[in-house]
């Protein structure tokens, strides 16, 4: 039983830190007590294991940096806690990636059929098939709270609620990725205008926080 | 998306927003009936009331805190058996007591007037 308190211990004083919460403040503490309970919820009735602290800490994370806030949950408290900028630009370059990846797909072996389109055509099929690959990454980020990119490196995108972001909202962050320097500006404007160093102009703007969970 | 489609979402959101107005009355009321910890309140407010109020640990436990840092609720720690997370109990507070029964009597009338916006008594 050591063990699990310990990696309680170790987890929320890490999620505590990330949230530049005081660490041996009475809101680390409760969190700590909530995951021993969610992880003794899921070991129903047998002694809990670290791997049932681990599981109800995935389903805990993403709202933990709102657990933490001392106020009664005020838009100030999420610009605390969000993950850092390295792990957030692998996951760009991941995306990009991706992307880059799947227009390949879709467009080499176009190569290969006896279609001859005007430029123009060209153009816009390039285009058009950009806008549906944006969107599909807009639909991960409202759908499973983050894109492929974040997922891959444990990062969720959270409104004030913990939960994932609207359409709208969604579509209002992705735009600046599609012109790296609209992006840049975007990160400057939010490290130099935010409370946080962590949060894009535009993630201030619609109130959204990119957060680690694992 | 056509207006149809947007109705459910749209009432959704109109409960959510309820709810969270909800949250502090319900709260107290649980708390009235005795001491209790934020885990057990969380289970409480998702079993009670038919589910209509389902808030995070991100809504109760700030609220919570909001509430005592106000004095209307008070807290202690309590150590369990060894290698378990002590747990902090919040009761109310006698301004608690004074608060929920003015909570209580204000949701009664807002209940009675906004009856008729809503389509009658029932």
């Amino acid at each position: 039983m050591k063990e699990i308190r310990d990696h309680i211990d170790a987890i929320t004083r890490r999620a505590a830190k990330d949230a530049s919460v005081d660490p041996k403040g009475e809101p680390r503490r409760e969190l700590a007590s909530h995951l021993f309970d969610l992880a003794s919820n899921r070991a129903l009735g047998r002694p809990v294991t670290v791997d049932d602290v681990d599981a109800a800490w995935a389903e805990l994370a993403p709202q933990a940096i709102y657990l933490l806030q001392e106020d009664d949950g005020q838009t100030k408290a999420i610009a605390l806690g969000a993950a850092s900028w390295i792990p957030r630009f692998a996951a760009y370059v991941a995306d990009v990636a991706g992307l880059i990846v799947a227009a390949a797909t879709i467009i080499v072996p176009l190569n290969y059929i006896p279609v001859v389109l005007p430029e123009r055509g060209i153009v816009l099929f390039v285009g058009v098939m950009f806008a549906g690959l944006v969107f599909a990454l807009t639909a991960f980020e409202v759908g499973r709270g983050a894109t492929p990119g974040k997922l891959l490196l444990g990062l969720r995108t959270v409104d004030a609620n913990g939960e994932s972001p609207s359409w709208v909202r969604a579509w209002i962050i992705t735009i600046p990725k599609v012109f790296p320097p609209l992006l840049v500006a975007d990160v400057l404007l939010g490290v130099l205008t935010g409370l946080s160093a962590r949060r894009r102009l535009t993630e201030r703007i619609v109130n959204l926080s990119v957060i680690q969970v694992n | 998306m056509g207006i149809q489609e947007d109705l459910p979402e749209e009432v959704a959101r109109w409960r959510r927003e309820i709810s969270k107005g909800h949250l502090r009355l319900a709260l107290l009321s649980i708390l009235n009936e005795g001491e209790s910890y934020g885990y057990q309140i969380l289970a409480t407010l998702h079993a009670r009331g038919d589910g209509v109020l389902q808030p995070t640990e991100a809504a109760v436990y700030p609220m919570l805190r909001d509430l005592e840092k106000r004095g209307f609720l008070k807290s202690r720690w309590h150590a369990t058996e060894d290698g378990v997370p002590p747990r902090k109990y919040y009761r109310l507070s006698p301004t608690g007591a004074k608060l929920l029964l003015a909570l209580r009597q204000s949701w009664k009338e807002f209940r009675n007037g906004f009856d008729e916006f809503a389509g009658g008594q029932e």
